[in-house]
C-alpha cells in the first residue's frame, strides 16, 4: 500500500514539475508532462486491475478474467500503436 | 579483388550471426528439456556463471553496473552524454516529433509485451516477452525518445500483467539500458553491413541483455526485505531468465524488424542522427 502510494507520487511530481515548466517556459515541459501522464496512467490501470480482482497474490489470477482482458488490452494498445505509428509515417511523407 | 573479400567479411558476419542465434536456441533448448521451474533452474546453461560465482560476486558486479546506468540515465534525461571527449550536451528539444515518438514505441512496447502478459515464468516478475525484439530496435532507430518510450512501456505493460511494484523502477531503467545500448554504441544502425551485424549481436543482442538483467537483479536484491523475491532466485533463476527471455528474441527477430524498418524510418527523418546534433 505504502509503495502504491510511492508509486503514484512519482508520477504526480513528474506531471507537476512538467506543468511548472510549461509556465516558466522552459523547454522539456512537453517530455516531463507525457511521461508524468503515462506513468499516472499505468497506476490508473493498476487501481482499476485491483479493484476488478484481476491480481492475483502474484501476477494475474488464474482464474479472473485478468488474463484475457490483458491480452485484448495489449493487442489492442500494440495495433492502435501501430496505427498511429503508420499515420505519423504517412504524414511525414506529405 | 575487393568483391571476394567484401563477401568473405559478409560470410564471416552471417556466420557469426548464424553462431548467436544457436547460442540462444540452444539455451532455449537447455531450458525446456530440464524444466522452467525454480527447482531446476540450477542446472541450466545459463544459471552456471551464478552458480559457480555466487551471490556476492554478481552483487558486486551488479551494483557497479546499477550506478553506471542509473547515471547515465539521469544524464541522458537531462540532455547531457558521454562521449570519447567527455559529458557533452545533446541538441534534443522535445518537441512534438520527440514526444510523439516516445508515446508511440511506449504504446507499441507496453503493447506488445502486455499481450502475452497471461503466460507468467516467474509469477510477480516476469513472463514469455516476445515483444522485448523491440526494444533494441526503438534505441537505434529513435535513439533517447525511443529508450525512454521502452521504459514507459514496461511500466504500463507491468500494470497491465500484475507485476508492477517498487521493483517495476528498476525495470524502468533496465528497459532503457536494452534500448540504450545499441543506440550508443553502434555505429552503423542499417543492419545492410557485416560491421552493423556484428556491433548489433555484441551490443544488441548479448550486453544490452545482461545489463538490463544485472540492474533489475540488483535492484531485486536491495530491496528484497520488501520485494519478497528471496536472493537465491534473484541470481538463480531470474537473473539467467532474463538474460535469455530478453536475448532469444534480440538474436533472432530484431534484426530482422531493423532491416525492414531502418530504410523507412530514415526516409522520413525520424532516424535520431538525422535529429540529434551533439555540442562541440
Amino acid at each position: 500500500m505504502v509503495y502504491d502510494i510511492v508509486l503514484t507520487a512519482i508520477g504526480v511530481i513528474v506531471l507537476l514539475a512538467g506543468l511548472a515548466m510549461f509556465a516558466m517556459k522552459k523547454s522539456g515541459w512537453m517530455l516531463a508532462v507525457a511521461v508524468g501522464a503515462l506513468w499516472l496512467l499505468a497506476m490508473g490501470i493498476y487501481a482499476a486491475y485491483k479493484a476488478s480482482g484481476f491480481y492475483g497474490p502474484v501476477g494475474l489470477a488464474a482464474g479472473s478474467a485478468g488474463p484475457l482482458v490483458t491480452t485484448i488490452i495489449g493487442f489492442l494498445i500494440f495495433f492502435l500503436g501501430v496505427g498511429a505509428f503508420l499515420y505519423v509515417m504517412r504524414k511525414r511523407r506529405g | 579483388m575487393v568483391a571476394i573479400a567484401a563477401r568473405g567479411i559478409w560470410g564471416v558476419s552471417i556466420v557469426i550471426a548464424i553462431l548467436f542465434v544457436a547460442l540462444f536456441i540452444y539455451i532455449a533448448y537447455d531450458i525446456v528439456s530440464k524444466g522452467i521451474g525454480p527447482d531446476k533452474a540450477s542446472t541450466w546453461l545459463v544459471t552456471q556463471p551464478f552458480v559457480v560465482l555466487g551471490r556476492d560476486f554478481w552483487f558486486a558486479i551488479a551494483g557497479i553496473l546499477w550506478i553506471v546506468g542509473t547515471v547515465i540515465f539521469a544524464l541522458e534525461i537531462s540532455g547531457r552524454t558521454i562521449t570519447r571527449r567527455g559529458i557533452v550536451k545533446v541538441d534534443l528539444r522535445w518537441d512534438a516529433v520527440d514526444v510523439s515518438v516516445t508515446a508511440l514505441t511506449a504504446a507499441l512496447y507496453g503493447g506488445a509485451l502486455a499481450a502475452t502478459g497471461g503466460i507468467p515464468i516467474i509469477p510477480g516478475f516476469t513472463w514469455v516477452r516476445p515483444g522485448n525484439a523491440l526494444a533494441p530496435l526503438f534505441g537505434m532507430l529513435f535513439g533517447v525518445p525511443g529508450a525512454l518510450g521502452t521504459s514507459i512501456g514496461n511500466f504500463i505493460a507491468d500494470a497491465l500483467t500484475g507485476y508492477l511494484s517498487i521493483g517495476s523502477i528498476g525495470g524502468f531503467i533496465g528497459n532503457f539500458i536494452i534500448a540504450w545500448v545499441p543506440y550508443k554504441f553502434m555505429r552503423d544502425h542499417s543492419f545492410r553491413s557485416p560491421r552493423s551485424l556484428i556491433e548489433y549481436y555484441i551490443w544488441g543482442g548479448v550486453i544490452s541483455s545482461i545489463w538490463c538483467s544485472l540492474y533489475i537483479s540488483w535492484w531485486l536484491d536491495l530491496l528484497e526485505p520488501v520485494i519478497g523475491l528471496p536472493r537465491a532466485l534473484v541470481w538463480g533463476w531470474f537473473a539467467p531468465w532474463v538474460i535469455f527471455n530478453n536475448a532469444v528474441v534480440t538474436t533472432t527477430l530484431t534484426p530482422i524488424l531493423g532491416y525492414l524498418l531502418y530504410q523507412p524510418i530514415k526516409m522520413r527523418g525520424l532516424y535520431w542522427k538525422d535529429r540529434i546534433r551533439f555540442a562541440s
